[in-house]
């Protein structure tokens, strides 16, 4: 898909509202026309250069007249047009949302969730502005096609030279815009760099004041800023050197009028009527002429940022986010389809066969696992610091793509895991879960249509049921930016209710217990067990988990090192047993 | 605010640059000529044509227009990127000296603020403040000069014409600036209708691991529509506040222009003026608007500045809470740590240590239990001085920690947090944690001390490759943090809760190196494993926040009364399932 085409699918999204926008643009930007006409008028009338017509002081009425005009049309100009560019906006931001939330590799983005959000800021702007252009440009054009014509018919000559000014500034931009897709391109980059290492460092001030290194750290973000000031110079500087040949263009190309008409003016032939109509009419010709080339210096922004739209949806072609539809802008938003709590999910068995993801640029990764996964069954995987243990989940959820081998799911293979490891199929809370800045009920439930008993029910899974006491308004405490409000235990807490507040036949758990203790981890996993929710594939090195699994996967350099029981492992695999000493030091001495 | 605080900031910041201000200067101020001299040029033109003047003078008046034409551009654009360099420099100095402020504020500062937040205040604030550095005071000025130089050049045509003309400017500087007060709350509220939508969204693809495969993806897409909506709202709304002020104002200038041409009839048929003075008239009343406008624009900047400049005042006054003392810290290996008595609260009347005291030995190694939200780790922080205590005394080496200076107290203390940050930078800026004057060797000692060696040997540019959360595993990040720790060399070093999230084989190799970091050093550990305290000296057990058993872990293990034996007892439960 071109980038026309998809300006032409985002143009028809609110065909009314874009016509609307154009037709009162339009007779805003034929105005000129006229005044220009009246100001001939007027001059010629005062100077007695043309005998008939009105008089100067019924001139001065029309002026009056046609401004107020052209103001009312503005007005509804304004508020037709901001409700088709908030629509456009709306729409383009709501698919990048949506394909982001279903497509992007989430640790891609969660190290740079702020340079993910400007997709959604100066993108989706820079497309917009694009699309503007073309509301401005049809009003613009049969006024440049009037005047033009109309300034031949009292000089070719002259008008010749108003109209050259047009196409040479075309030409210039023409030339000039691959520049400025490469100036903004780094103008971005190095402000993208700067306010994320600022990001950084205010995230990390506990570890930069123990390190007492506040003034080296800051010595790097004024480096970065001077970076920035550098590109912005120079994206500026091209882009305004662009706007002012654009201004001053008219300006000498009255000039040039004043050198041609020197003679007539002096015989009488030109009047001070047709000069007054010449320097309103040429500066606003060569603003339209101007517009061709700024639809085109907006088209490639408008390229640069679909492409890089496109790639945050991790796709090649930007068709998915122009693909219409409603944007809830008048209408309270529909109920949420809601999330099956049924038993469609049930398990019996989940099969990897030969699965594999290598990192690019890394050597850690998973190579060709296979496993099983009966149902109702209890499965750890465990294995040293970057053995792939997450890589493994990830893998499996969708959450990184299968390079290799397949997932089947009750003996039928599964297409694409990132759609299908959904409740009811699977719930899955992450190594350090993220919640939003809403309440704690609404962290949880994240749209499951639940009764109080379901909730009851998944925070005491969760571990969860004293914490609520301790907090201000219970379950609608509202937990702050990120979850802030709640210690590193009860976000996980969190998380795990979460989770269970789903029903579905697999539950996925990486580490959960790492910000829980021994005492606490002990008493979820009974409580798991208890309920019989399905099975579980769980992540840990911990004794209380190791010790219930029905079969504990060891991996080691990213490949099963071994499957079976603990006491089967214990016995034969020497990785287990390492790994399982690592943790005996502490009954020895006892 | 007063004006004499922003002179005082604009000398502050833009003293180190005053010959480009003063070139900008001269840029802005030759354009302001050209713009008077043109219509000047004009009306020569039409009058002398008219008049039957010769054509040598028509053409070099023509030329000379021309000429103006090109001066215009060059002075324009070397004025823009003057400012635009003198508006970075000035800002990028402040942004850098808020960020170094910022920086060495106190924790209970930082806990109530998130990172965006910081950024937010430190360049978003910056930001709206760079064009009153690059622009105000040029624009503000340069607009008055012109806008006089108009207003007596047409008191120079006729008095007249004057004194109308200067009476519709007086009268158009106080609608344009009434209606743009009007307007601005407006844009403020639109503001701020974004700055929630795009906060909304980028704190959902911070989570989006969350999201997915829990379901929840339509749940915030319809959650995003309403926040969306609301910002509709707002937009809507600024937009038509805007086209009524934009109506207002050229309906205005309608009138202006109508009483120019009004005046131009008058006169010309009184014959006080020629038809090129009327055109000139014309002309002159086009061009008040621009002045007009950026005067006025300017000073709706000045209180959009205003807004960020309070903020960054505010930041400017907060001081750190901690008052530093002046003393040193004895430069020894090991240091003795006692608590007298302490008691602390991060919010008031909700104590998270009570009356905690202890004394640890130099050289001993302590190992800190209990659960969550005992106030394990509130005990280790206390140690940096990040808060300071309701009572009592901590004293390291001797020395109330009051007494010293927080540099030669952070030095002397070191830590592994549970997570480790990681920067988006080289490997070498990621162990000195950007200090430039650490030698490679050091470094490189470091990463092979820790058993990081291979790893490293696999890095592509080493010392400089670029690291990032997302390339390392958790282990590895734990191991670079020990890293800075050996790096620092302190006298105290604390482990907070060193092993969880390792498996226990790599948790073998770390501690084969917390040994080594800790031999010679006092220590703490905090951990929930058992195993990790293993070869501790001492134990202490914490309970809401008040010490429920310390003492030397042989006796306390041999003891079967005592919580640390039954803590084991209860791993050895789990074991026996």
């Amino acid at each position: 898909m071109t980038t026309g085409q998809t300006a032409l699918k985002l143009l028809r999204y609110r065909p009314g509202l874009f016509l609307g926008t154009v037709f009162f643009r339009g007779l805003d930007d034929l105005q000129p026309f006229a005044v220009g006409l009246i100001m001939k008028a007027f001059f010629d009338a005062l100077s007695g250069d043309t005998a008939a017509g009105f008089n100067a002081w019924t001139l001065v009425a029309f002026f009056v007249i046609l401004e107020f005009a052209d103001r009312a049309t503005l007005f509804v100009a304004a508020l037709v047009g901001v409700r088709w560019r908030f629509n456009v906006e709306s729409l383009l931001r709501k698919n990048l949302l949506a394909a982001v939330l279903a497509v992007r590799n989430p640790r891609a983005i969660s190290i740079s969730s702020g340079e993910v959000t400007n997709r959604f800021r100066d993108d989706v702007e820079a497309v917009v502005r694009y699309l503007e252009q073309y509301i401005n440009l049809w009003g613009n054009m049969i006024f440049a096609g009037l005047a033009i014509w109309w300034m031949a018919q009292i000089d070719v000559a002259v008008t010749a030279v108003t109209v050259v000014p047009c196409i040479l500034i075309v030409t210039i931009v023409d030339m000039a815009r691959k520049h400025i897709q490469r100036y903004r391109a780094a103008q971005r980059a190095a402000t993208e760099a700067s306010t994320n290492f600022a990001n950084e460092m205010f995230g990390s001030v506990l570890a930069i004041q123990v390190a007492t290194t506040e003034t080296p750290a800051v010595e790097r973000f004024r480096r970065l800023n001077d970076a920035r000031r550098k590109s912005t110079l120079v994206d500026n500087l091209f882009t305004q050197m662009l706007f002012s040949i654009n201004f001053n263009i008219s300006h000498v190309a009255t000039g040039a009028i004043l050198i041609l008409v020197a003679e007539q003016m002096r015989s009488g032939q030109f009047g001070v009527g047709d000069f007054a109509l010449f320097t309103t009419y040429v500066g606003e010709v060569a603003r339209s002429g101007s517009l061709i080339g700024s639809v085109m210096a907006q088209h490639r922004r408008a390229e640069v940022s679909l492409g890089r739209m496109a790639r945050t949806m991790e796709r090649e072609e930007p068709d998915a986010l122009v693909e219409h539809g409603p944007v809830y802008l008048k209408e309270d938003t529909p109920p949420v389809e809601a999330v099956s709590n049924g038993d469609s999910g049930h398990l019996q068995t989940l099969e990897l066969q030969g699965l594999t993801h290598v990192f690019a640029n890394s050597p850690n990764g998973v190579h060709a696992i296979d496993l099983r996964v009966e149902a109702n069954s209890f499965n750890v995987v465990t294995g040293r610091i970057g053995s792939g243990k997450t890589t493994l989940l990830r893998t499996l959820l969708g959450v990184l793509p299968v390079q290799q081998g397949k997932i089947l799911w009750n003996g039928t293979e599964v297409e694409d895991p990132k759609t299908f490891f959904v409740p009811p199929r699977c719930a899955y809370t992450p190594q350090v879960p993220r919640l939003f800045s809403e309440a704690l009920r609404d962290n949880i439930l994240m749209g499951v249509p639940a009764n109080e008993a379901d909730i009851e029910e998944a925070v005491r899974l969760g571990v969860m049921e004293d914490d609520l006491p301790t907090l201000e308004n219970g379950l609608d405490t509202l937990v702050g930016p990120r979850g802030v409000k709640l210690s590193g235990g009860q976000m996980q807490r969190t998380a795990a209710a979460r989770m269970f507040v789903r029903r579905a036949g697999l539950y996925i758990f990486d580490d959960l217990s790492s910000a829980l203790d021994v005492e606490t981890e002990n008493l979820l996993w009974d409580r798991v067990f208890a309920a019989q929710r399905g099975a579980s594939l769980v992540v840990s090195h911990r004794r209380p988990a190791l010790e219930r699994a029905d079969q504990i996967v060891v991996l080691k350099e990213g490949r099963i090192e071994a499957v079976g029981t603990l006491s089967e492992l214990l016995k034969s695999c020497e990785e287990m047993q390492r790994l399982w000493r690592g943790d005996m030091g502490a009954e020895k001495d006892v | 605010m007063p004006l004499r605080v922003y002179a005082q900031l604009l000398g502050q910041y833009l003293r180190p640059y005053a010959p480009r201000v003063l070139l900008l200067a001269l840029c802005i101020f030759s354009g302001i000529g050209m713009n008077l001299l043109n219509p000047q040029i004009i009306r020569y033109f039409i009058d002398t044509a008219r008049a039957g003047g010769t054509v040598a003078d028509l053409t070099s008046a023509a030329l000379l227009f021309l000429g103006i034409g090109i001066g215009r551009q060059f002075t324009y654009l070397a004025g823009s990127y003057l400012g635009q360099d003198v508006g970075w420099r000035a800002t990028n100095a402040m942004r850098g000296d808020l960020a170094e402020h910022c920086m060495r504020l106190d924790m209970t500062f930082h806990h109530e603020r998130t990172p965006g937040e910081m950024v937010e205040r430190v360049d978003g604030d910056s930001t709206a403040l760079s064009n009153f550095f690059s622009e105000f005071v040029v624009q503000v000025f340069g607009s008055i000069i012109f806008l006089f130089g108009v207003l007596i050049l047409l008191f120079r045509e006729d008095w007249r014409i004057g004194a109308a003309m200067s009476a519709f400017t007086l009268v158009a500087f106080f609608v344009y600036n009434y209606t743009r007060s009007m307007a601005v709350p407006h844009y403020a509220a639109e503001r701020e209708g974004y700055s929630r939508l795009y906060g909304f969204l980028e704190e959902r693809l911070a989570g989006i691991e969350d999201i997915r495969p829990n379901g929840a993806v339509s749940y915030i897409v319809g959650r995003f529509f309403n926040v969306n909506r609301d910002a509709y709202g707002r937009a809507v709304k600024s937009e038509t506040m805007g086209a009524v002020l934009r109506s207002i104002t050229t309906i205005l200038f309608t009138f202006g222009h109508a009483l120019s041409m009004g005046m131009g009839i008058w006169l010309y048929g009184e014959g006080a003026f020629t038809i090129g003075t009327v055109f000139l008239v014309f002309h002159y009343t086009s061009m008040l608007r621009m002045p007009l406008f950026q005067i006025s624009r300017q000073i709706n900047d000045l209180q959009k500045a205003t807004a960020g400049f309070k903020r960054i005042e505010a930041l400017y006054r907060t001081q750190s809470r901690i008052v530093e003392g002046a003393g040193e810290l004895p430069d020894a290996t090991a240091l003795d740590v006692e608590f007298d008595d302490i008691t602390f609260s991060y919010f008031a009347g909700d104590p998270v240590l009570k009356n905690v005291s202890f004394k640890l030995q130099k050289g001993k190694v302590l190992g800190l239990l209990g659960r969550t939200g005992s106030g394990k780790t509130t005990l280790t922080r206390l140690l940096f001085r990040f808060y300071d205590v309701d009572s009592g005394q901590i004293r390291i080496g001797g020395q109330s920690l009051r007494d010293v200076r927080l540099q030669s107290l952070r030095q002397k203390v070191g830590m592994v947090t549970q997570d480790v940050q990681i920067f988006n930078a080289s490997l070498r800026e990621n162990l000195a944690l950007f200090a430039a004057d650490v030698p490679d060797e050091r470094l490189l000692e470091a990463v092979e001390e820790l058993g990081l060696g291979s790893w490293y040997r696999s890095l592509p540019e080493g010392l400089d490759s670029i690291v990032s959360s997302g390339a390392l595993s958790a282990g590895e990040a734990q191991l670079l943090a020990f890293a800075r720790v050996f790096l620092k060399d302190p006298g105290i070093v604390i482990l907070d809760e060193p092993s969880s999230r390792l498996d226990p084989a790599t948790e073998t190799q770390i501690n084969r190196a917390v040994q080594k970091l800790l031999a010679g050093r006092t220590g703490i550990i905090i951990a929930h494993h058992l195993g990790t305290v293993e070869r501790v000296d001492e134990i202490m057990v914490l309970q809401d926040g008040r010490v429920l058993e310390h003492g030397e872990r042989a006796k306390l293990a041999a003891d079967s009364d005592s919580r640390f034996a039954r803590l084991l007892a209860a791993g050895l439960e789990g074991v026996m399932v």
